[in-house]
């Protein structure tokens, strides 16, 4: 594709040295009143050519710069500050003249694919109107619109273009969609593109090939990239410079090399230290001071667990033979992506779901295969801690009672106590007794999640199954509620089943696992073994993904890495 | 629905009309302001429209189904009878020419009017008269067509025995046949080709041929009938004021049930007559320069039945006071207007057999709250009621779908029995189930019946109250039937109206009845509408009637 | 262990002005009603004239500082009329709404947690009820119960038992499927502990917001029954009764139908926009 030669912003020669976009003291209020902002006085350039990454958690308003730069804010939100593209003021522009900038010469690309696609049109329509809108005289002709797109799709990497044209939306995956999205983006050449989170919604294995694309179409388009992600690891991978945002404020600004080397600020140093991908070791100083595993049998025994859903040509085979064992008081960890069963097999170790053959042994007992009132009894020794404390929690309930529920719901002891028990868990999971009367909506995600691992701990099970615990959470969280699952198995000799699409985090936090794809057992073993020596080529995919900490941290503090 | 169902709803309505028709002729005797007397000067001339406006209109037309007060006004424009009761309340030929008996009252000879026809074509004459009478007074089972009530059941058969002569025959002696012919609104007399159809084609007023001043030109089910002149129409009763066609040429009677719209159409001139002018409004009106015709029918008094088979009502001491507590001249004062009169009786003062009985029901809360003790209705409820045993004395009543005014009267007579201790519960019934609810026969039977039925002769109070007929009261002594009975047998006016005045005087000192007012047909019509009267019933009478430019 | 920061709060500022202007609204609203359940408690507090006893001579008098909203043709009060009408008004509704809420609640829950036949059964059957226009319902209902204010009440309630069983299965079938009632099996709940303990309650803030918006449904149904001769017989103090009655006055004294009826707008109002208010979450 060729560079966008004359049109009114599209003057300036590569070479020039001058920003293409320039933002300058940005503050967005969205109550109206700029002494209360959201964002505050952000400022940075992204040069032609360059990727910048916008770093920061949920709520530090890097949503909102982007929506600020693209004019997507409601008209009450009040906005100050400057931001130049291409060396033109675009915030005061009317929203007429910047229409023709939006999508023509800045490219957007939204975090879930599926939700920026018409479902009930086809995509050739979808691509052919962005044609259109365009204005391009390349796309002057109809006629030639079948032969640019699949084209298009070629250059995104898209296997069978001429099928991919004729789909709807939902006959894609969501890796397909996000490289449409990506064709549809470049295909108006525009010189600058925004992706924001544009992998957090897809597979690790896809995210990488969506990254390695953006970052290949970069090269060759000249394009400039403003990268919006929570993952330092990934930002400081990508791109050229990096911007840490908190609270709406920017706490460190430069470029990615620098950033990663020399924090200036505590958060980032936060930020660096608890990014599982620059510290893979974090946990191995507390794991090691559990007991040694003295059972002699497993805490939980998988085996040769089938499953199938539907019939006739509808029949998907989720698990074909599964089977792995978790030593007491050690963490096994399920890997694959969506699709790969190893939720399916979750449900099935919790019995929520019936296999149709295998064995689910838990202290002894055969899970899968026993009678309803002996499951309820068996349960008692194996609990889940969901992924999205958001919803695993009764919104309606308070604290005291989501972690009493199940001692209630078993009988355990008397009002008193079970009173004295439930204040004891919160302790453990680190909150105290002023938690006990707030509801679950009160509570930040991280304070959720506490409260849930001390309801699935009321009843003192043996095993926990963690469905991707963490990964509604933030970095910074997210290795506190690791730092505390850790601490409690020490604590406990609790054995936990570990189901991630995060190696990063499995490399940390488990001491075996399992990869599983399309229901088949890859690769089993030990977490060193594993990932020194994948001998299976989806393995070795897998762990590609993780992104390369190049720049190893030097002085992370290892206060962090134990309690604090 | 029974044939005696039937027959007393008829009749309720009949008498409804008849009332009315009666209490007009007495306004008329009585030289009530309201009648249209005052137009003597002007020239009456013919031609133009009027819109009548009704509460109600019926859905369909068979004679049997004419006998509310409502139908009665717009049937008795285009039918006519044998008999009429004119202005005084006497009976006086139409149709006929007049009558003669033989000494035991068990054969009526009558007379036919010669050269009138229907408006089909049809000549009338002894033959078409014998026909309608063996219709009325028989019915015809084949066709489901049920006999009118209020002919007495002695009746066995007319003939015509010449071209204009008609012989009725009794079964038993009834001396005032004629009077009760004459009183019963479902015996007018149509036309052979009418009166030969299925009942259900009788009720399409495009069926209907008769003989009076208009015809039907079209009509909608419960909403509309117009009426055209005939132009060859030349048999007026004897009081009419002018013989010839009538001389309105077109009158469009609609059905407007709200009471507020039909003043409000009268007021704005899109009306000129309208039925059951609210009393409020009336004295407004007359200063508008409207006329306003409250016409009282023989008979025709407001007031309850006490169903004396009933729970509490056995107890005359109770039933007394009940009568006692009503301040009715507090009733007038509050929801009437001067033209309205407290009951003397079971039937009003303009009726020629009438008794004042008003000093044995009239207001005395004292005496009524000494009774209600004796009786031993001495506790009371948290609200004030009387209990005896636990149980509040209360009475439970359906306001009279018919009557607009029966809320109103029962409201305040609710107020003033709550001061002597005694509850009035009012409940709601709908039109379709009003009859079915308040029937005699229902069980347990309702206290309390409204009733504001003309009676153009004392023989209705025999239809009302004898235990073999309508038995309004429910379980009334056998002295009550022994005196209704000979009312019925007694051969002269002077007897029946002596023996008319000992079945009042019973009932009221047995205080079966609670008389509250007497009830006018009440019409509003405009200023430029001369020459509208009533006649013995009351029926409003049009014929007269012309429109002043 | 780290210590955990609260969540952050900023958002509750983000648009002030609007909130301001909707709770100006909604304290309005709250007054209205404050000040009509007031009625329906205390009536005694607000009138001295009683609704039943009139003063003949004092018939038809316009409003006056004697007569806030003036007399009728018995020369009763119009005001002591509304008041105590609100009882009668406020009771019957509430009667209506609990009807409603409470039949409506069991089948929309039953039908949506158990699903399967039970649903399809239940599902249609609600569809008919659905089907036939609400009003239209309740007067079949009390023209077959006979007339009376409870049978009024029973009549409005049953017609609005399908627009509670609606609401309330589709809520159910949302929340039986969110995780935290599969981790109340997985604690040890069974069936009914799940439904009445967590499905129950979740539906209660959508239902909470109908019951008001039905409450003002009701009061108007009810009151349009009595309007019709279906409801309260004379001399009831009764709003639907009391429009009924003035009509026939309304050209000369327009108040007997205003005072009621304007009444009877504002409470409905106000109504409404307390619904707004709940279900928009305060």
């Amino acid at each position: 594709m060729t560079s966008a030669t004359g049109n009114p912003v599209g003057q300036l020669p590569e070479t020039s040295t001058a920003p293409l976009l320039a933002v300058r003291d940005l503050t967005v209020a969205y109550g109206g009143d700029l002494d209360a902002p959201t964002v505050s006085g952000v400022s940075f350039t992204v040069n032609p050519g360059e990727t910048v990454a916008i770093v920061g958690e949920s709520g530090s308003g890097k949503s909102t710069v982007v929506n600020a730069i693209l004019k997507l804010l409601d008209s009450h939100v009040a906005v100050r500050g400057n931001v130049d593209f291409d060396g033109r003021e675009t915030l005061r522009l009317r929203e007429g003249e910047f229409r023709k900038l939006r999508g023509r010469h800045i490219g957007f690309v939204p975090q879930d694919p599926t939700a920026s696609l018409n479902p009930v049109r086809r995509i050739d329509r979808q691509i052919f109107e962005a044609y259109q809108i365009s204005g391009l005289p390349e796309y002057a002709e109809r006629r030639a619109y079948h032969q640019h797109a699949v084209d298009l799709l070629e250059s995104v990497g898209i296997l069978d273009p001429e099928r991919a044209l004729l789909s709807y939306p939902h006959q894609l995956s969501g890796g397909q969609l996000q490289r449409i999205l990506i064709g549809i983006a470049i295909a108006q050449q525009p010189r600058l593109i925004v992706a924001d989170e544009p992998t957090s919604a897809l597979d690790v294995t896809i995210q990488k090939t969506i990254l390695d694309l953006l970052d290949r179409l970069k090269g060759e388009n000249g394009l400039s990239v403003l990268l919006i992600t929570h993952d330092l690891s990934l930002a400081s991978e990508r791109s050229d410079k990096v911007v840490v945002l908190r609270t709406g404020e920017i706490q460190e600004y430069g470029s990615s090399t620098e950033v990663l080397h020399h924090p200036t600020s505590d958060y980032t140093r936060e930020l660096i230290g608890d990014v599982p991908s620059l510290n893979l070791n974090k946990f191995t100083a507390t794991k090691q001071l559990r007991s040694g595993s003295t059972a002699d049998q497993p805490a939980l025994t998988v085996t040769d667990v089938h499953k199938t859903f539907g019939r006739g040509e509808h029949r998907t085979e989720a698990l074909k033979g599964v089977s792995f064992s978790i030593e007491s008081g050690r963490t096994h960890a399920l890997v694959g992506e969506s699709g790969s069963g190893k939720s399916t097999l979750a449900r099935i170790i919790l019995r929520l779901l019936d296999p149709d053959a295998g064995q689910v042994l838990v202290g002894g007992q055969d899970v899968a295969n026993l009678a309803r009132r002996e499951l309820r009894e068996a349960r008692r020794n194996l609990q889940l801690l969901y992924q999205n404390p958001f919803t695993s929690l009764d919104p309606t309930y308070k604290v005291a009672r989501l972690i009493e529920e199940p001692l209630v719901r078993y009988q355990v002891g008397t009002r008193a106590e079970r009173r004295e028990k439930v204040s004891e868990l919160l302790g453990v999971v680190g909150l105290d007794d002023s938690f006990l009367r707030r509801r679950a909506r009160e509570l930040s995600g991280g304070q959720r999640q506490r409260v849930a691992i001390a309801r699935a701990l009321s009843l003192d099970p043996k095993v926990l199954v963690l469905d991707e615990p963490t990964s509604a959470l933030d970095v910074i969280v997210q290795a506190q509620i690791l730092q505390v699952l850790t601490d409690l198995q020490v604590e406990l000799n609790l054995s936990y089943l570990f189901i991630s699409h995060d190696l990063s985090v499995v490399r940390q936090f488990a001491d075996t696992v399992t990869v599983l794809q399309r229901g088949e057992a890859k690769e089993s073993g030990t977490v060193e073994e594993i990932f020194s020596n994948p001998r299976n080529d989806y393995t070795r995919a897998l762990i590609d993904s993780i992104p390369k900490s190049i720049h190893t941290p030097p002085d992370v503090p290892k206060v962090l890495s134990s309690s604090g | 629905m029974t044939f005696e169902l039937d027959r007393r709803n008829l009749f309720s309505l009949g008498a409804l009309f008849a009332g009315s028709g009666l209490l007009a002729a007495c306004a008329g005797a009585s030289g009530s302001p309201s009648q249209g007397t005052s137009d003597v000067n002007a020239q009456p001339k013919a031609g133009g429209e009027i819109f009548y406006l009704n509460a109600f209109e019926n859905a369909g037309w068979a004679q049997s189904q004419v006998g509310s007060w409502h139908a009665l006004q717009v049937w008795g424009l285009f039918a006519e009878y044998l008999f009429y009761a004119n202005s005084k309340t006497e009976i006086a030929p139409h149709l006929a020419t007049g009558y003669t008996h033989n000494a035991d009252f068990t054969k009526f000879n009558i007379g036919i009017r010669k050269g009138v026809t229907f408006s089909n074509g049809e000549k009338l004459d002894a033959q078409t008269v014998a026909l309608n009478l063996n219709l009325v007074g028989l019915g015809d089972s084949s066709r489901a067509i049920p006999r009118v009530a209020n002919i007495p059941k002695v009746y066995k058969q007319a003939t015509a025995v010449s071209d204009y002569e008609v012989e009725v025959a009794l079964t038993d002696p009834f001396p005032a046949f004629i009077q009760q012919l004459a009183g019963s609104s479902n015996a007018a007399i149509l036309a052979p080709a009418t009166i030969k159809l299925p009942l259900a084609e009788q009720s399409d007023l495009k069926n209907t041929f008769a003989t009076g001043p208009w015809v039907v030109e079209s009509w909608k089910a419960g909403k509309e009938v117009v009426l055209k002149r005939r132009d060859d129409y030349n048999w007026p009763r004897p009081d009419a004021k002018h013989t010839g066609p009538a001389y309105l040429e077109k009158i469009t009677i609609q059905q407007v049930s709200q009471n507020l719209l039909r003043v409000g159409a009268l007021e704005s001139g899109q009306a000129q007559v309208v039925h059951y002018t609210q009393p409020s409004a009336e004295s407004r009106l007359q200063g508008e320069g409207f006329k306003i015709i409250n016409a009282f029918a023989s008979g025709s008094v407001w007031g309850l039945h006490i169903r004396v088979n009933a729970r509490n009502t056995q107890d005359v001491r109770v039933r007394e006071a009940l009568n006692r507590a009503i301040d009715r001249q507090e009733i007038i004062n509050t929801l009437y207007n001067s033209g309205w009169k407290v009951a003397q009786g079971p039937v009003n003062s303009q009726t020629p057999w009438a008794v004042d009985l008003t000093e044995h029901f009239k207001y005395d809360p004292a005496r009524a709250n000494r009774l209600l003790n004796e009786a031993g209705w001495t506790g009371r409820d948290k609200d004030g009621y009387r209990t005896k045993d636990g149980e509040t004395l209360e009475f439970i009543e359906y306001p009279s779908v018919f009557i607009t005014t029966s809320r109103d009267d029962l409201t305040l007579i609710a107020q003033q029995w709550k001061k002597v201790g005694v509850k009035l519960t009012l409940k709601n019934v709908d039109y379709d189930n009003y009859n079915t609810i308040t029937a005699v026969t229902i069980k347990p039977p309702v206290p309390l019946y409204e009733i504001h039925w003309g009676a153009d002769y004392p023989t209705f109070l025999w239809r009302w109250w004898h235990s073999g007929q309508q038995n309004q009261f429910g379980a009334p002594d056998k002295e009550l039937d022994t005196l209704l009975e000979q009312v019925i047998a007694a051969k002269t006016d002077a007897e029946v109206y002596s023996l008319a005045k000992k079945v009042q005087q019973f009932v009221i000192e047995n205080h079966y009845f609670i008389p509250v007012h007497e009830f006018p047909q009440n019409f509003s019509a405009a200023g430029n509408l001369k020459g509208i009267s009533t006649d013995g019933y009351p029926r409003i009478r049009l014929y007269d009637a012309w429109l002043d430019a | 262990m780290v210590a955990l920061s609260t969540v952050p709060r900023a958002r509750a500022r983000l648009s002030l002005p609007a909130l301001t202007l909707r709770n100006a609204y909604t304290l309005v609203a709250a007054l209205i009603i404050l000040v009509v359940l007031a009625w329906a408690i205390v009536p005694g507090l607000f009138t001295s004239h009683s609704p039943y006893a009139g003063i003949t001579r004092e018939q038809f008098q316009a409003p006056s500082g004697a007569h806030l909203f003036g007399t009728d043709q018995f020369g009763r009060d119009v005001f002591a009329r509304v008041v105590y009408g609100t009882r009668s008004a406020v009771l019957t509704a509430l009667v209506a709404v609990g009807i409603g809420l409470f039949a409506g609640s069991l089948i929309g829950l039953v039908a949506g947690f158990f699903g399967r036949a039970v649903d399809a059964v239940l599902g249609r059957l609600i569809d008919v009820l659905l089907a036939i226009p609400a009003f239209l319902l309740a007067v079949i209902v009390v023209v077959s119960l006979g007339f009376a204010t409870v049978n009024a009440a029973i009549a409005v309630g049953a017609s609005s038992v399908a627009v509670f069983a609606r609401l309330i299965r589709s809520e159910a079938l949302r929340v039986k499927g969110l995780p935290f009632v599969e981790s109340a099996y997985l604690v040890g709940g069974n069936k009914l502990q799940v439904l009445f303990g967590h499905v129950l309650p979740n539906t209660y803030r959508s239902v909470l917001a109908l019951g008001v918006l039905q409450f003002g449904i009701a009061i108007i149904n009810i009151s349009a029954l009595a309007f019709l001769g279906y409801g309260s017989p004379p001399p009831a103090a009764d709003w639907g009764l009391q429009v009924a009655n003035g009509k026939d006055f309304l050209y000369r004294y327009p108040w007997l139908v205003y005072a009621p009826g304007i009444v009877m707008v504002l409470t409905v109002l106000a109504l409404n926009q307390l619904n707004k208010s709940i279900s928009k979450g305060r």
